[in-house]
């Protein structure tokens, strides 16, 4: 299995001159980003992880949270979810953890623009 | 050859495991958002003059000019893992414009709205004049590598 900055040098290889720019973006990684500007209150994180038994990992390591969350939900998700509204956080960010882990994690996006005039 | 900028994604982007061809995305407020993607899912682009560097907190284009009708999306090998989605825009100004942002935005979600997935900001703006046409070809390919 060629890993994934081979496949994106071969695909550099094959792009067309008019080809403008190209990127890439770990997905799951993103997604964590973006997740990570919205919480405000680490303190219910805390205290929420505590009663797991777990310590807070945020520093740029909160998908280590969500693995350790989820593996909680395959487990035993009656008591993660009743942790998780216990602590006052909402069902919603309960479900976009959940969802988090359905992104594969070394899944890449390349994008690819060409513009013409 | 120009050269642009490395830009960012404004929404997690996936197709889950159950094959649903959806993609999830985060709205203002941080709550996940799941649009599924198909040939029937619309989209559509826009452009504008803004600069302002792209974030993932982007919703929506700096300063928009112009943007397409909805439109179908192409998408192909729609497998979990391995899809392409492609989206094809193309604009001809009544008076002269300088084209330095993209947007494409797909419709869908619980409540239907206009979600931005791709905000792309040139590090050189192109003129296009008044009469003249620009076509801007997005291909976005989905990989996944073994562990």
């Amino acid at each position: 299995m060629t890993s994934a900055s081979e496949r994106i040098a071969k695909y550099k290889a094959k792009l067309q001159p008019d080809v403008l720019y190209l990127r890439t973006k770990q997905v799951h990684q993103l997604a964590v980003e973006k997740y990570a500007n919205r919480i405000e209150n680490f303190v219910r994180l805390e205290n929420f992880l505590a009663g797991l038994g777990l310590k807070l990992p945020y520093e740029g390591r909160l998908f280590q949270f969500a693995r350790e969350l989820q593996h909680l939900i395959v487990t035993d998700p009656e008591r993660a979810k009743k942790l998780w509204e216990t602590y006052g956080l909402d069902p919603e960010t309960f479900e976009l953890i959940a969802r988090l882990m359905e992104i594969p994690a070394r899944q890449t996006i390349i994008s690819e623009c060409r513009i013409s005039l | 050859m120009l050269t642009y900028n490395w830009l960012r994604w404004s929404a997690a982007l996936s197709l889950p495991a159950d094959n649903s061809n959806r993609i999830i995305i985060v709205d203002e407020t941080g709550k996940a958002n799941s649009v599924t993607v198909n040939s029937l899912t619309t989209n559509k682009m826009k452009v504008g003059d803004g600069t302002s560097p792209p974030s993932p907190n982007d919703y929506d284009l700096q300063s928009v000019w112009a943007e397409t009708p909805p439109l179908p999306f192409s998408l192909s090998n729609p497998t979990p893992e391995s899809w392409v989605l492609q989206v094809t825009g193309r604009f001809t100004p009544q008076t002269d414009k300088i084209l330095a942002e993209i947007g494409i935005f797909v419709k869908g979600g619980f409540l239907p709205r206009w979600w931005m997935i791709v905000r792309d900001v040139l590090e050189r703006p192109i003129p296009v004049p008044a009469g003249g046409s620009a076509t801007i070809r997005y291909s976005l390919k989905s990989s996944v590598t073994g562990e």
